[in-house]
């Protein structure tokens, strides 16, 4: 085990811009060691990456001062194509990436660069296949495969290069939960069975801080945090002031006063339960929140649509009524027609068989009432400035009633303050979701439809956006927000809606949907962290951190009132 | 229209599929030359009826179909119509009477507006012309890998920013055609309807709205590929694997596909140098009477 990547005082700061964008990087990576790199948005993350494998500076921009040797070699004094055999690059999103439209076209990409005969070629493209799990799959059509699998293409196509470190940029953001564990897997068995170095920059580190080796910190550039993962376990105030999601077990045991040694149920249930031997209470948690009738502001009856006449049924007798001012998360896995539901809810696809009711009236067309914020924000947002994006609804008719002025509160609390003259489609992925949000409820329509608007968000920007909603919701509107997140499904929907092939397989409270393990799986969900810890600990069904804190400690102190 | 899969190559097992990707640019360099070249009507038909033929042979999806359809329609149309119009050669025969001389105003100014037969048979011998390059265009799109058509451009020692530059738009056009819609749907759910104003201004406006999305969306996408691409070893200074030797049977294919290029490119200047005055040949008699009648 030798250092693999030497960066000694690295700094970088882009062309046109000012503030550099890292700053006195000091970092050895062991040969072998698995990383996850992570802090906030436009910490310097994905621009130390681009460092390793030579992008920066050969390829871009700017101006670069210290050294980096990736592998004893000066990267300064070789070419990207050079380096690249020693650190291979993978980006976010597969579709940005893939090249070619068969599958093995897409991982010989690279060997032919490297000038391999087709000889070789084939057979390493058969080998790297089998790796990532698509083995046999090699006159496949790229368009054919899921979207975990094309990001496991994405993967194969630089992993045929067979890289001694393999870097990682946000790759699991996009992707359900099932698609982010076969692709962690795969990541793991790199490392462990072939020896691969990774490096994974990611914010949903809940998911990959269990089977990393180190964890890194970066925050304004600068390296904050350096540690294995069990330092990062026992020490997770390190992440938490920087607004990043921690795993929940670990959560649990740091608000308990404890170190937690792994992410594992069983292992933070062994240590709260020696610290708090009184802590298995059983309790009795309330179901289902009772609400008082109210009219019904979405109203759906046998709902059916298939996009083929020939081909399946996309929604197979969708029955849902949902009161107003009532939160909903809609999960299930890719493809099990949540989206196309939404687009039948707001009038975007007309409505063949069954029913839509909007506050009583049935959907004819593109209704006004609803506000739609789609999974791709960069799609929604046309307008120069952030401020003229986000009244561009009030006038044009939208949001009657509204004063031109209540905007700029709603642009203070989403976090857009300062940034009313600045152009929409340049600010960050995070920051962009966030103004397709505010545009819409500036305009506060009667429902809110928002498909995926959690990703790419640190924590504190959730909260922003799900208290904004919630805000929403007790002013009579009505929310229906399509996640993967079981978590934050958990911590601030009323009720949860589960579809699987087109069909309804769940429709209850958080606690009743999150309790029964047989629907999460047949959703490819995860059942939270933190529902697990409880229902181990106590037998109960916590819906968060807090709750199952709040538990232990009252259970401890022999005042549990339920 | 906006289905991106209806773009987007397709890998599928015929003999249009399987053919090397040099003797296709081949191909569709031959047929461009006869297009240009040829200048009857009956001959142009044969070459665009060929050129569809191949997309039988590809077994071309119904949507494809319909896409090609609309295409050419338009095409056909749109040329037909503006050189029966504006056809200014002589002899013209008149055959319709749109706007007479006499109307005030635009009858005065324009001298009246009527429909040549020479001019349809032009303009319908100009969008045969082009409906066959884009017939054959489409096919190469629709069939070939992009990266197989890279390999050949780097093949061929075209520069390899030209070629990515030319395959990511390749690459990248499917995308943008379906991201179109998604952007018309969002501007729709937040109160814009371009479509129900017939001002110019608006529709202006709307072509900027429009665009701003998508040229953003293509940028960060091209950025992106850029970086991936030269991350895989793409680029200057690196040994690609050459394309192998064709096989025989394709070699031939190649060999035969040049010689009628040759064949119909010294049939055309001897034409031509008769035609002119140049040089007259009386033993060629039967190829300028071939020529005149066929070609």
């Amino acid at each position: 085990m030798g250092v693999i990547v030497d960066c000694r005082e690295l700094s970088f700061t882009y062309q046109n811009s000012e503030a550099p964008s890292l700053q006195e990087i000091n970092w050895q990576i062991e040969s072998g060691d698995f990383i996850l790199c992570t802090g906030p948005t436009g910490c310097g993350k994905s621009t130390l990456l681009k460092a390793f494998n030579g992008l920066i500076p050969h390829e871009i921009s700017g101006t670069l001062q210290g050294s980096i040797q990736i592998n004893g070699k000066d990267s300064l004094q070789c070419s990207v194509a050079n380096l690249s055999r020693t650190v291979s690059l993978m980006f976010q999103n597969p579709d940005d990436q893939i090249f070619s439209t068969s599958i093995a076209d897409e991982v010989g990409f690279a060997l032919e660069n490297m000038g391999m005969t087709p000889v070789e070629i084939q057979r390493r493209v058969a080998e790297t296949l089998a790796w990532v799990g698509l083995a046999g799959r090699e006159q496949g059509s790229v368009h054919a495969l899921s979207g975990g699998e094309r990001q496991r293409l994405a993967l194969a196509a630089v992993l045929a290069i067979r890289p001694q470190v393999l870097a990682l940029d946000e790759p699991i953001s996009q992707m359900d939960p099932r698609g982010a564990m076969e692709l962690l897997q795969v990541l793991r068995k790199l490392n462990e069975e072939h020896g691969i170095t990774i490096i994974v920059v990611e914010h949903r580190l809940h998911e990959v801080m269990p089977i990393c080796k180190s964890v890194v910190v970066m925050e304004q550039g600068r390296l904050v945090w350096q540690g294995s993962q069990r330092d990062a376990f026992c020490q997770p105030e390190a992440f938490l002031r920087l607004g990043l999601r921690i795993p929940q077990t670990v959560h649990i045991c740091h608000r308990l006063g404890l170190a937690a040694e792994s992410a594992a149920v069983d292992d933070a249930a062994a240590t709260i339960r020696a610290a708090y031997p009184a802590c298995s209470t059983v309790v009795q948690e309330p179901l289902l929140l009772q609400r008082e009738e109210t009219e019904l502001a979405i109203e759906v009856k046998a709902l059916e649509f298939q996009y083929d006449p020939a081909g399946r049924k996309v929604l197979n007798g969708i029955d849902l009524a949902i009161p107003r001012g009532q939160f909903v998360a809609l999960m299930g896995n890719n493809g099990a027609g949540k989206s196309t539901l939404l687009h039948h809810i707001c009038g975007l696809q007309r409505v063949r068989q069954g029913q839509v009711k909007l506050l009583g009236q049935a959907v004819k067309g593109l209704d006004r009432r609803v506000g739609m914020v789609m999974q791709n924000p960069d799609l929604m947002l046309f307008k120069s400035t952030v401020e003229q994006e986000i009244t561009f609804g009030l006038a044009h008719g939208l949001g009657q009633g509204k004063q031109s002025g209540d905007w700029r509160e709603l642009v203070d609390r989403i976090g857009l303050g300062g940034m009313e003259d600045r152009f929409p489609l340049a600010l960050s992925q995070g920051q962009r979701v966030r103004v397709a949000i505010a545009s819409l409820l500036s305009c506060q329509p009667a429902i809110m439809l928002l498909d995926e608007p959690t990703t790419g968000q640190d924590l504190g920007h959730i909260d922003d956006i799900i208290g904004l909603l919630q805000e929403y919701t007790q002013k009579g509107g009505t929310v229906i927000l399509c996640t993967h997140d079981t978590e934050v499904a958990a911590r601030y929907a009323e009720r949860v809606v589960v579809m699987t092939e087109g069909k309804v397989v769940a429709d209850a409270s958080p606690r009743q949907v999150f309790s029964c393990d047989e629907v999460l799986r047949s959703a490819s969900l995860r059942t939270p962290a933190a529902l697990q810890l409880s229902r181990r600990l106590y037998g109960g069904c916590a819906l968060g951190v807090e709750e199952v804190v709040r538990h232990v400690q009252q259970a401890s102190m022999g005042s549990y009132a339920g | 229209m906006y289905n991106r899969q209806v773009w987007e190559a397709t890998p599928a097992d015929t003999p249009i599929h399987k053919m090397d990707v040099r003797i296709k640019l081949a191909l569709l360099a031959a047929v461009m030359l006869f297009a240009v070249g040829l200048e009857g009507a009956r001959p142009l038909f044969f070459l665009f009826v060929c050129s569809l033929g191949m997309h039988f042979v590809a077994r071309s999806s119904v949507q494809r179909w319909q896409v090609l359809a609309v295409f050419l329609l338009v095409g056909l149309w749109g040329t037909m119509v503006s050189q029966a119009l504006f056809y200014n050669q002589e002899p013209r025969t008149m055959i319709a009477c749109l706007v007479s001389p006499t109307t005030p105003w635009i009858g005065e100014w324009t001298g009246g507006i009527f429909i040549y037969r020479e001019g349809l048979e032009h303009g319908a011998v100009q969008a045969l012309r082009s409906g066959t390059m884009l017939t054959c265009g489409l096919l190469i799109c629709w069939t070939t890998d992009p990266r197989q058509l890279l390999q050949c451009f780097l093949h061929w020692r075209m520069p390899f920013e030209v070629a990515f530059m030319v395959i990511t738009s390749l690459r990248f056009l499917p995308v943008i055609f379906e991201e179109t819609a998604v952007v018309f749907t969002a501007q729709r759910l937040r109160g814009f309807e371009p479509a129900r104003s017939l001002s110019p201004v608006r529709w202006i406006r709307t072509a900027f709205y429009v665009l701003f999305p998508i040229l953003a969306r293509s940028l960060r996408r091209a950025a992106t590929l850029a970086l991936s691409v030269e991350s895989r070893g793409f680029g200057r200074g690196n040994s690609r694997a050459n394309l192998p030797m064709l096989p025989l049977p394709q070699q031939f294919a190649c060999v035969g596909i040049f010689a009628v290029i040759l064949v119909g490119a010294t049939l055309k200047v001897i034409y031509s140098l008769q035609h002119n005055g140049v040089a007259y040949f009386p033993q060629l008699r039967g190829v300028y009477d071939f020529m005149a009648v066929w070609l």
